[in-house]
């Protein structure tokens, strides 16, 4: 097991990496120019948060088929840290939408979908916190977290299930072919790498302290 | 150690696109939208960890509290 120093290590190497790659290697695009590199860390950024939800999903199915702690505190952690990261990619995809549309915002399919799954699990976090760890309020979060994530794909497909000016997957099983040449997704995957790494690194520490507190409130009541 | 060490790679993240940047890359009337989009996901990230690290250090407190509240109880 991957001690919790050793993958900050490893992310921060992978994010310096990347980093290098976008500024210094990777060709600048022929129609966006230098504003196609945000797509390194937009995309990247997404489909981590993606990756998020689908850990709390793991982690309600666990918790509400073996009533395991563990599970509840491992959904939680992960929909913490997906809800930073689909934040980053609204925020990432306004600031490269000014540029390139010349608004900040539009309401179109995809950019919706997104919006409604930031504020899905922005409404699991607060039933989490307004109601008392384990128990029901953690029932009710398992069942959400689970109904939520029928958003993602939703997203995937937005833009090509409706006419959107948010350009199609590039990536995945709805890509074309020859999307993006070869530094530029190698980029992109190192991008994708440095970004899970993070992910792992910071949903350990939010796992260990949300354990953490779950102990401490369950010796509190009980010294009550 | 690790507080060092973040500090450290905070101020690399933070000076490397400046430093990568400057020299290298064409259509500049871009690059404050690029620094922007760096500039918002570092501090989110370190933000988000000083966050973590507070909550670790604020049950370090609390359990602290309870051992010594249980040491007084069984002194009497």
């Amino acid at each position: 097991m991957l001690g919790r120093l050793t993958l900050l290590g490893i992310s921060s190497t992978l994010m310096m990496l990347t980093l290098g790659m976008v500024f210094l290697w990777v060709p600048t695009d022929e129609v966006l120019g230098i504003s196609q590199r945000i797509f390194y860390v937009h995309v990247p950024v997404a489909m981590v948060g993606f990756l998020a939800f689908g850990v709390v999903v793991i982690g309600s199915v666990g918790y509400l088929w073996k009533k395991s702690e563990r599970m509840d505190a491992l959904a939680y952690a992960s929909a913490e840290i997906g809800v930073v990261f689909t934040s980053l990619m609204l925020i990432t995809g306004m600031l490269w939408a000014k540029p390139v549309w010349g608004v900040w915002w539009t309401w179109s399919p995809q950019l919706t979908t997104s919006l409604i799954l930031w504020f899905i699990y922005t409404a699991y976090l607060m039933l989490r916190s307004y109601s008392p760890q384990g128990g029901q309020g953690a029932r009710y979060a398992a069942v959400m977290g689970i109904i939520g994530f029928l958003d993602v794909p939703i997203v995937y497909m937005a833009a090509k299930w409706w006419r959107d000016v948010h350009p199609q997957a590039v990536i995945g099983p709805l890509a074309n072919e020859g999307t993006l040449e070869g530094k530029m997704i190698v980029s992109f995957l190192m991008g994708l790498l440095a970004f899970t790494a993070l992910f792992t690194y910071l949903l350990a520490e939010r796992y260990s302290v949300r354990r953490q507190e779950s102990i401490l409130e369950r010796l509190q009541y009980s010294y009550d | 150690m690790t507080k060092r060490f973040t500090t450290l790679l905070a101020i690399l993240i933070f000076l490397a696109p400046a430093m990568l940047g400057s020299s290298h890359i064409e259509g500049e009337a871009y690059l404050p939208f690029l620094f922007a989009v760096f500039g918002v996901l570092w501090l989110s990230f370190f933000g988000y960890a000083y966050f973590i690290s507070r909550k670790q250090a604020d049950l370090k407190r609390e359990i602290d509290a309870l051992h010594y509240s249980t040491k007084d109880v069984e002194n009497g």
